[in-house]
């Protein structure tokens, strides 16, 4: 096992993310159901759906926080493993860090397990966004440890981000600053996925949306040629879709 | 990368070791110094106190049998909060919020898992070498001496105390390890909470179990074993320090059998997949 | 500096196209300017690169800009061509006028009229 795993080669062959025929099961219910999926490279992708449809479960599963049920999913043609870990950076709805750290410490950890993670880039947004190195997380408030979180993860040069619902706890004011930091952070030919339901403030930098709904893909399309199709917002095509 | 998830492991565990590993030892040594003049009280034929120490003022009497407990305390709580430690650490980094952290670092299941059980080596080998030395410190005085004769240490049989020293070595592991193993097995077959105690339980009395019944069986091979379960010794008398040894050193050959087993058996269960939901 | 407003209801880069188009037509950006990079003009307009590459290259269709391969992109030098398109523009306004007007109860005589007599409005 390479201590440094090397970056993988950017063929266009192997799309980024395939999913084959992916299952999951859990409690004899059906999350996931038979989903086929690719992540092409250089793109912004929207992971919608309701509370409940899979979205989070399918983004775990691909960071091997979750085993499926049946079939598999491919990084860059490989199983999933230290090297696809290394090229993804991933943001989780819930606060993993160690609240006993400060903010220095889990920049620190990050420095030494990740050699893509940029410690310059990590201090610079730190300043930006008003957080205090020396702080124990535990005495910060949610939102604030949610934007260490998002800085944590966008300091890493990956080839796939996933932020699972990164706006959640970020009020309004914030939440277009934190859509402005992701975008100037976003490197060329890196691809990001978004989940959320926050749709109609984050819509506007969507190259492409997918509909999940009770672990099945509804629809992939790029986010202006829907806006065509329809002649109205995602979030209200979304809205329609959904409709009870 | 293994050594900084170690220590980052050890950071935690020794959060609290540490604390009662210094109460232990500043026990052991104020133990020493309030037992100045330590003779052991002697009774004569009809039940008199002879000898003994009695111009030792009251409070140092006091306070050398508050470091006496003290010291039974702080071992015992040496030795339990080093297993609690090291099973609330894997919990909280394998299956808890962190383990979103831990298992999206880019290393294997299997450096995981060595990383954990290099952990689990160190900690309780530094649990050992603290209760070793606490017995040194209490060496030095003959009050101290009279505490872990007691227990069956003493400076005469050096090998005998280091075969000791290994028992309760990989003793210690074996029931780190189960408790882990349980965490284990719950999360592979349900995510439910109360499963990995019972888990833990099982791996350990299983695994006790099993050196039981192969001690039973080396009695027909094994001269001493023979002997132990025979009953063809008189436990009265001061047997050899070659059969104690020999006895000891095979159990922890045994138990060592076993936790290699359970590492091989974990490292297994492990690359099999978490789930986290 | 530019500035640019979008709503979600229609393709992000038909509104990007628009915006673009009147800032050279107005002449905002000179004709013969060298544009900011795709990548600078995206966080400018705070949107997707792939999404302002997209609006270029349709600007690119319309001749309004020009790939110099080892330098960068411009604006066209082409002045009739940007008279074309600022009158379309002027068309455009010309003609909301003369149906929001209609919508008022004016046809297109008294609209006119109308617009003569507060031409000089401040």
């Amino acid at each position: 096992m390479p201590k440094n795993p090397t970056k993988s080669k950017l063929t266009n062959h192997p799309p980024l993310i395939e999913c084959r025929n992916l299952s999951k099961i859990i409690n004899q219910q059906i999350i996931l159901n038979h989903i086929n999926l690719t992540i092409p490279r250089g793109k912004i992708i929207g992971l919608l759906g309701k509370n409940g449809a899979g979205k989070s479960t399918l983004l775990k599963t691909i960071n091997d926080l979750i085993v499926p049920t049946s079939g598999q999913v491919l990084v860059n043609g490989q199983p999933i493993g230290a090297t696809s870990k290394y090229n993804i950076s991933y943001l989780p709805e819930r606060t993993y860090l160690d609240k006993t750290m400060r903010v220095k410490d889990a920049l620190k950890f990050f420095t030494e397990f990740y050699n893509n993670f940029e410690l310059k880039r990590a201090n610079r947004l730190i300043k930006d966004f008003g957080l205090n190195p020396d702080m124990h997380i535990s005495h910060m408030s949610k939102g604030m440890q949610e934007k260490l979180q998002l800085i944590l993860v966008m300091s890493r040069q990956a080839e796939l981000y996933i932020l699972d619902e990164p706006l959640g706890g970020i009020d309004p004011a914030t939440r277009d600053y934190i859509l402005d930091t992701i975008l100037s952070n976003f490197t060329d030919n890196a691809s990001m996925i978004i989940s959320t339901h926050l749709i109609a403030d984050v819509e506007r930098i969507l190259d492409e949306v997918i509909f999940i709904d009770q672990g099945k893909i509804l629809l992939t399309a790029s986010a202006d040629d829907l806006r065509n199709q329809h002649h109205t917002s995602i979030d209200e095509i979304f809205r329609q879709q959904f409709k009870h | 990368m293994i050594i900084d998830l170690i220590k980052y492991d050890l950071k935690y565990i020794f959060k609290t070791v540490m604390v009662f590993a210094i109460l232990l030892l500043l026990s052991a040594i104020l133990h020493n110094v309030t037992s100045y003049g330590y003779t052991p009280t002697i009774l004569d034929a009809n039940g008199n106190v002879t000898g003994g120490d009695p111009d030792a003022p009251t409070i140092i009497l006091f306070l050398h049998t508050l470091f006496y407990n003290a010291i039974y305390c702080f071992a015992t709580g040496l030795l339990v909060n080093s297993c609690m430690r090291v099973w609330q650490r894997f919990k909280s980094s394998m299956y808890g919020d962190e383990a979103y952290l831990t298992h999206t670092l880019p290393l294997s299941r299997s450096t995981l898992w060595a990383s954990k059980f290099l952990s689990i080596l160190i900690t309780a080998f530094s649990t050992v070498l603290i209760l070793a030395l606490t017995c040194f410190i209490l060496n030095l005085t003959d009050g101290g001496k009279y505490l872990i004769g007691g227990i069956g240490i003493s400076s005469d049989w050096p090998l005998n105390n280091l075969v000791y020293a290994s028992i309760v070595f990989t003793q210690l592991i074996f029931i780190m390890m189960s408790g882990v193993s349980g965490i284990i097995l719950a999360n592979r077959i349900k995510s439910c909470k109360p499963h990995p105690i019972l888990y833990g339980f099982g791996f350990y009395i299983l695994g006790s179990c099993l050196i039981l019944v192969v001690s039973q069986l080396l009695q027909y091979i094994n001269p001493d074993f023979q002997a132990l379960f025979g009953h063809t010794f008189d436990p009265y008398s001061t047997y050899t320090v070659s059969f104690i040894t020999s006895i000891l050193t095979t159990i922890s050959l045994f138990y060592t059998a076993i936790i290699a087993a359970l590492y091989i058996i974990d490292r297994k269960l492990l690359r099999r997949g978490i789930n986290l939901y | 500096m530019l500035n640019f407003n979008f709503i979600n209801d229609r393709p992000i880069y038909i509104q990007l196209v628009e915006q673009l188009e009147f800032y050279i037509v107005s002449g905002k950006i000179p004709p013969g300017s060298k544009l900011p990079s795709v990548r600078d003009l995206a966080l400018a307009a705070k949107v997707n690169p792939n999404t302002m590459q997209r609006a270029l290259t349709e600007l690119e269709d319309l001749r309004l800009i020009y790939t110099e391969r080892t330098t960068g992109k411009y604006v066209t030098n082409d002045e009739k061509l940007i008279t074309k398109y600022r009158k379309k523009f002027a068309n455009a306004k010309v003609k909301i006028y003369f149906n929001d007007m209609e919508k008022l109860g004016f046809n297109t005589k008294s609209a006119l009229d109308y617009l003569k007599s507060k031409g000089g409005i401040k």
